[in-house]
């Protein structure tokens, strides 16, 4: 009788994906720091995708926090939707996707990588991929809107190399974030 | 002795599965280093790819100052670069040499060189003085520009251009 009660207990707990409430709420906080973060901070660099080193960095050390599928999802739609609201980006209702995208492949990355998001090699590696899937989404939303395709390849080659570059740095800073924060959140459930 | 070799033998199985997983993931990491290679140089290879066939047919075409090349533009950039110089339908085809610089950063210039995709004449060259708004882009059927000097009898100075040189020093 009581093992059926803790089983109906844990399937309530589920809201989507398997994730519980307070994975779904730490999911859409980690959403909101990314839009927070990339509308506020206004790194004079000039230099293509250097937004990735903090988006980048968020979406890893929310997923290394939150190993559970569908964190990363969550993460994505709430950056998109809070990303359209606010208006940034010149493509519309569409920059909803360049924010989507990313989350839905850290989703699919980090179960490859057997969750090891605390090791820099595989934050290094998720960062700059899924730095990269943001380009691409750009690439395909400019082809989309009809925008010259001299804006859109015309320096695409060096635009993929400064994506790698902060979304290395961006991993790689979630690393040490989540070493050393992963410890201290043993209340976290 | 049979827990001992039990321990040991299930302590071989953990030792040699977290090796497997290791390996896997090692694995994993040169894949993923090879994708992230491999879109590097597809991107580096349609830039590449573009630029070489637009320069070819002269769809894209190329702005350089003092031997640097400053900005690349295709047909759509003109037709954008008409709409904000003539707000107003005037009737011209295109937009002007001089806005078409401007637009590219170029100023202070001497002289400026242009070049055609084919090269039957010699490159056509204004000099500082002769630089007016008379120079217009005539847009083409295949996507590419014609440079025209408006005047009583209208002139084709350049046909399909693929290159504006512009020269700030003497």
């Amino acid at each position: 009788m009581e093992n059926v009660n803790v089983k109906n207990l844990s399937s309530i707990d589920q809201y989507i994906f398997k994730l519980s409430l307070g994975d779904i709420l730490r999911s859409t906080m980690f959403g909101t720091i990314i839009i927070l973060i990339n509308d506020i901070t206004r790194l004079p660099l000039s230099l293509p995708g250097h937004s990735s080193i903090f988006w980048m960095g968020v979406l890893v050390l929310g997923k290394g926090l939150l190993p559970r599928f569908g964190s990363g999802i969550i993460m994505g739609i709430v950056s998109g939707i809070l990303a359209v609201l606010l208006g940034l980006g010149k493509e519309g209702f569409f920059v909803f996707f360049k924010y989507f995208t990313p989350g839905l492949l850290i989703d699919f990355l980090a179960p490859m990588f057997y969750n090891k998001m605390d090791r820099p090699l595989v934050g290094i590696i998720c960062g700059i991929l899924i730095s990269l899937s943001k380009m691409v989404v750009n690439v395909a939303l400019g082809i989309l809107l009809k925008l010259p395709m001299v804006f859109l390849t015309i320096g695409l080659g060096f635009t993929s190399v400064s994506h790698v570059i902060f979304g290395a740095a961006g991993g790689l800073i979630a690393t040490i974030m989540i070493k050393r924060l992963k410890p201290r959140l043993s209340s976290w459930d | 002795m049979f827990r001992k070799e039990q321990w040991h033998s299930s302590n071989r199985l953990g030792r040699s599965l977290t090796l497997t997983k290791k390996m896997k993931l090692n694995k994993k990491i040169i894949i993923a280093s090879a994708i992230i290679v491999s879109i590097i140089a597809i991107s580096y290879l349609m830039e590449n790819i573009t630029k070489n066939s637009g320069l070819q047919k002269g769809t894209i075409i190329t702005v350089i100052q003092d031997s640097q090349p400053i900005a690349y533009m295709d047909i759509s950039v003109f037709k954008e670069l008409m709409k904000k110089e003539y707000q107003q339908d005037t009737g011209t085809k295109g937009p002007s040499l001089v806005y078409v610089l401007s637009s590219a950063g170029a100023g202070n210039y001497k002289s400026i060189e242009i070049k055609s995709v084919q090269r039957v004449t010699d490159n056509y060259i204004i000099k500082q003085q002769d630089v007016n708004n008379t120079f217009i882009f005539y847009f083409t059927d295949h996507n590419t520009v014609n440079l025209i000097k408006l005047g009583q009898a209208s002139t084709t100075v350049a046909e399909d251009v693929s290159e504006i040189i512009v020269e700030t020093k003497e």
